[in-house]
């Protein structure tokens, strides 16, 4: 069933256009920047970005950070919205629990092919700014500067950014568990897509209040930026563990109400 | 709704409720009995400065302070949310870094004074040992132990009161309110919490008049072992911009113009001297919560600071000059417009400030 729904995913122009599109960004950001020369300060503009002139091997974060904020969670809201009530609209949907397989496992099979959506989305991101960044700034002395002023070697950058990757990575989980909980309720990817983006976008407003410092915990945006803390020296844990730990419960909570909205639900289409 | 359905979604409900509740759960972890005297934790609150620990901390400020753009980092201290990643072995062995989303402003202290690295400026600041009781405030100086040796200092035993234990940071603090009864003081009352056994204080609030705190800084993390060594040396990285400052407010404003010697009086509103910071044109007056400093403020300066005190809503003309409050801060700007302008700010009423000013403006030069 989940190779199934891999290769369903995989398969799909869709999926691949997405990516595509989700790359745009960064590399017109890497173009402008190697035209223009004109890179932002540090702690101006995305993460990072100020350090790519000196040293293009560090583009993948600044990429990471130019896409998180918006187009990759908009990317996983229409993948994950996509996932149950795109067949009920298709009208596919009965025909694929025709087959001898649970409700509970398909929609497990659809979550894994969600995170894996997120994961090909993040490395091929990160993989082209690599090779953008590389190819119009260079590398320069090889080393990196952290936030904290020490320096780092290559091989330090290289471990730190797969880090930051599988962080961004599990920071989407959230996001996939909500859209794909919408999904189960509406026959419309639309309406459960944009259910998931209005979450999202309710919760980056309230963090920016501090009358809502009380909820700021419980947010699914609160520490999707704490990637940075992996280029700190030392690495600031504190907030990524949470982080780690808030998508958990997210995904916890939003996949069980899946599974007993999906499993309990009358499929007429 | 058909029973199984109700029964999944009963497993919803209780996952849910769980997930919720944990946190106050947590919170709600008895802390210990709190066996210390108000005095005896105080004491030992005071004798923690070489207590070495680890930890995060953030303080909130609640004031609005109208200062001019070379100090605005002092409006963003007390006004705003500070984070603070902190390690510390002893007063001249310490790191302190104020973190941000996108950068963060490191302060490492060493027998010879600090060196200041910002990631954002991509600037790195070597500043040497000034013995200077008036100085910039930093991120350090909100850390709580800081503010609780501060503010508890030559405290009236009087003034004293044990609070109920309290869990901070996932440790059991013993707690104490000073009140100060100085009818002067706009402090109204101060409540710190420490660690029993250390005596390093893990949460010190500050209110004013009204309910809400004027300052509220506690650690989230704290870890009382010392830290690694190598993390408290710092050296500037390539490509950084490398400078020296001597660091103290009073330098700051010698640069902006002139301060010839003065001879500020022994006493100013019924408030003692204690400290000059080795300058004549600086007094300190009071102690613990309640005092103020008078400094004697060069003509460019004190321009600038009367333009943006004009413009402040909370700003009152008064017979000497202008003054305003911020929670329990007062300000007041002596300038009656002849040759002598002094700035007065404390934790004391402007009423304190207007008669102490009174003995100041007939002093000074004039430049």
């Amino acid at each position: 069933m989940i190779a199934v729904e891999l290769l369903k995913l995989l398969r799909r122009p869709r999926t691949w256009a997405t990516i595509l599109l989700l790359d745009a960004l960064p590399t017109l950001v890497a173009a402008l920047l190697a035209f223009t020369d004109l890179a932002p300060r540090p702690g101006e503009g995305p993460v990072f970005l100020s350090a790519v002139l000196n040293n293009g091997s560090l583009f993948p974060l600044a990429a990471l950070a130019i896409v998180l904020p918006l187009f990759l969670p908009i990317a996983v809201a229409v993948v994950a919205g996509e996932s149950i009530a795109g067949e009920a609209q298709a009208g596919t949907l009965r025909y694929l629990l025709v087959r001898p397989v649970g409700r509970t496992t398909l929609l497990v099979a659809k979550l894994i092919s969600v995170i894996v959506f997120v994961l090909i989305a993040v490395v091929v991101v990160a993989a082209t700014a690599y090779v953008v960044g590389v190819s119009l700034f260079g590398v320069g002395s090889f080393e990196a500067t952290t936030v904290s002023g020490t320096v780092l070697t290559p091989s330090q950058i290289f471990g730190r950014t797969l880090l930051a990757i599988g962080y961004v990575t599990l920071s989407m989980l959230g996001v996939a568990a909500i859209a794909l909980f919408l999904s189960t309720l509406s026959d419309s990817p639309l309406a459960a897509a944009l259910g998931a983006m209005a979450f999202l976008i309710a919760s980056s407003l309230l963090l920016t209040l501090d009358a809502a410092n009380v909820l700021a915990p419980y947010l699914p945006t609160r520490y999707w930026l704490s990637f940075v803390d992996l280029f700190r020296d030392p690495i600031r844990w504190r907030d990524i563990t949470r982080g780690i730990g808030l998508q958990a419960v997210y995904v916890g909570v939003f996949l069980t109400a899946a599974w007993a909205n999906f499993t309990s639900k009358d499929i007429t289409t | 709704m058909p029973l199984a359905a109700l029964r999944r979604w009963l497993i919803v409900g209780v996952l849910v409720a769980v997930v919720a509740a944990l946190p106050w759960a947590v919170g709600r972890i008895p802390a210990g009995s709190g066996n210390l005297s108000a005095q005896d934790l105080v004491q030992r609150i005071e004798s923690s400065a070489d207590q070495p620990y680890s930890g995060y901390a953030e303080s909130a400020g609640g004031l609005i302070l109208p200062i001019t753009d070379s100090f605005s980092e002092i409006a963003d201290l007390f006004g705003d949310r500070t984070k603070m990643r902190v390690w510390y072995v002893s007063p001249t062995a310490s790191r302190v870094d104020a973190i941000g989303y996108t950068g963060e402003t490191d302060v490492y202290t060493d027998a010879k004074g600090t060196w200041t690295w910002d990631y954002e400026a991509e600037e790195a600041t070597r500043s040497l040992s000034t013995t200077a009781a008036v100085a910039i405030p930093t991120p350090a100086d909100l850390l709580p132990p800081a503010v609780a040796r501060r503010v508890l200092s030559n405290a009236a035993a009087a003034d004293l009161t044990t609070l109920p234990a309290e869990r901070i940071a996932g440790r059991s603090a013993a707690g104490v309110r000073l009140t100060p009864s100085d009818p002067a003081a706009t402090v109204k009352r101060v409540d710190v919490w420490a660690d029993e056994a250390t005596g390093v204080a893990l949460r010190v609030v500050i209110y004013g008049a009204d309910a809400n705190s004027a300052l509220d800084t506690a650690f989230l993390d704290i870890d009382l072992s010392a830290p690694d060594s190598g993390l408290l040396t710092f050296a500037p990285p390539p490509n950084a911009q490398v400078q020296t400052d001597n660091g103290d407010l009073i330098g700051r404003l010698q640069q902006r113009g002139g301060v010839d010697a003065l001879t500020l009086p022994d006493s100013l509103a019924g408030f003692p001297r204690t400290g000059d910071g080795g300058f004549s044109s600086v007094g300190v007056y009071g102690d613990t919560v309640t005092s103020f400093v008078a400094i004697y403020l060069p003509n460019r300066f004190s321009g600038s600071l009367r333009d943006t005190l004009r413009d402040a809503p909370t700003t009152v003309v008064e017979d000497v000059g202008l003054s305003t409050t911020s929670g329990p801060i007062s300000a007041l700007l002596a300038d009656t417009g002849g040759r002598s302008r002094w700035l007065l700010v404390g934790t004391v009423t402007v009423e304190t400030l207007v008669t102490a000013s009174s003995s100041l403006l007939p002093l000074g030069t004039g430049r």
